[in-house]
């Protein structure tokens, strides 16, 4: 799992609260920096709901928005948790070099 | 651009444009695109594709296009035939009972220097009008020393009182192969002849005569072996759409 694996940043642009696709996009460009492409981002959408990590969520529009699950906010914890632990490693081995 | 990033999105799996074809055609309405989204939703679709395949639906196309591919390739190849001529030798009791199974060998080698002499070679070449391609940007030397490669020589063993040597010459036309052989086993038989006649110390001695046997089975060529290339094909395309399936399957466990 790397940081710009982009069902990472769906998970975390979700648990800000339920977005469609093109707030999805936005959101991840402005907090992790990464422009991800429609079918790169649909690729992810289409795993993560396979997964049971994300859900529709009903609507009117055609730009249909999504929610994290459960079983999604504890996956992104868990993921989040060991990333965590990488950066706090690389930092202190960085500082004590 | 939105209407290519659009005609992109129809090639997506039609199971998956059911489920998603309405939100993403939404999605790709919105924003300014760029180029490289166009990319991405092609690759997507294609990877889409991949994925959602079962082994059989990829792996099965891959062998057919593997087999095809290389039986194209045979067929491209131009072909080499192989001629067979067979010199036999029937030797006296004496070496017989020797059991000496030199003879054969010890006669083609005595026969060689004159069959494929630099003179004989030539003359063959010249009358058969061989390697015309070659010709044109090869020195004669070079045409002879290919000849040689083309030419093989071994002895076989065919039975108590006889023994032989076989002498294959591989050519892309058949018929003229086979003139090759005519013309360099009379060329052997000949010197043998004069040997004899000279009493020639060359000669092993207990060979009582030389026979000539020519093998007119050449409707086959030995190169390429067009059963084999397209086998080849089929096993190389069968392996290539497993790592297809494996690769794209280790990538989805990897995502989760």
């Amino acid at each position: 799992m790397i940081m710009s694996d982009p069902t990472l940043l769906v998970l975390s642009s979700l648990a800000e609260g339920d977005k469609h696709g093109y707030a999805m996009m936005e959101d991840i460009e402005r907090f992790a920096g990464v422009r991800l492409g429609p079918g790169t981002l649909y690729g992810a959408i289409t795993r993560l709901e396979e997964r049971g990590w994300i859900a529709p969520v009903a609507s009117e529009d055609h730009r249909q928005p999504y929610t994290i699950t459960g079983a999604g906010r504890e996956h992104l914890r868990d993921q989040l948790t060991n990333l965590g632990r990488i950066v706090r490693t690389g930092r202190r081995r960085l500082e004590n070099a | 651009m939105k209407r290519l990033l659009k005609f992109f999105a129809r090639l997506y799996p039609s199971d998956w444009r059911k489920r998603y074809g309405v939100e993403y055609d939404a999605l790709l309405e919105q924003g300014t695109p760029r180029v490289r989204d166009a990319f991405d939703v092609l690759r997507t679709a294609v990877e889409m594709h991949v994925t959602n395949w079962s082994l059989v639906k990829v792996v099965l196309p891959c062998a057919i296009c593997g087999a095809l591919l290389t039986g194209a390739i045979s067929f491209a190849i131009s072909p080499q035939y192989v001629s067979r001529a067979l010199i036999r030798l029937t030797v006296n009791d004496e070496v017989a009972r020797s059991k000496d199974d030199t003879v054969a060998r010890d006669t083609a080698i005595a026969l060689l220097p004159d069959a494929l002499s630099e003179t004989s070679l030539a003359a063959i070449i010249q009358k058969l009008d061989l390697y015309p391609r070659e010709r044109v940007r090869m020195s004669q030397e070079d045409l002879i020393n290919q000849m040689r490669k083309d030419i093989s020589i071994r002895p076989v063993r065919t039975g108590p009182g006889e023994d032989a040597f076989l002498l294959q010459f591989s050519y892309p036309d058949p018929h003229i192969a086979q003139k090759v052989d005519r013309e360099m086993t009379s060329a052997m038989l000949t010197s043998a002849l004069r040997m004899r006649q000279n009493q020639s110390p060359s000669l092993p001695a207990g060979v009582e005569t030389l026979r000539l046997e020519t093998d007119a089975s050449l409707a086959k060529p030995l190169f390429p072996n067009r059963g084999v290339f397209g086998a080849g094909g089929l096993v190389a395309g069968v392996a290539g759409g497993l790592l297809v399936v494996c690769m794209r399957r280790r990538q989805t466990v990897t995502v989760s």
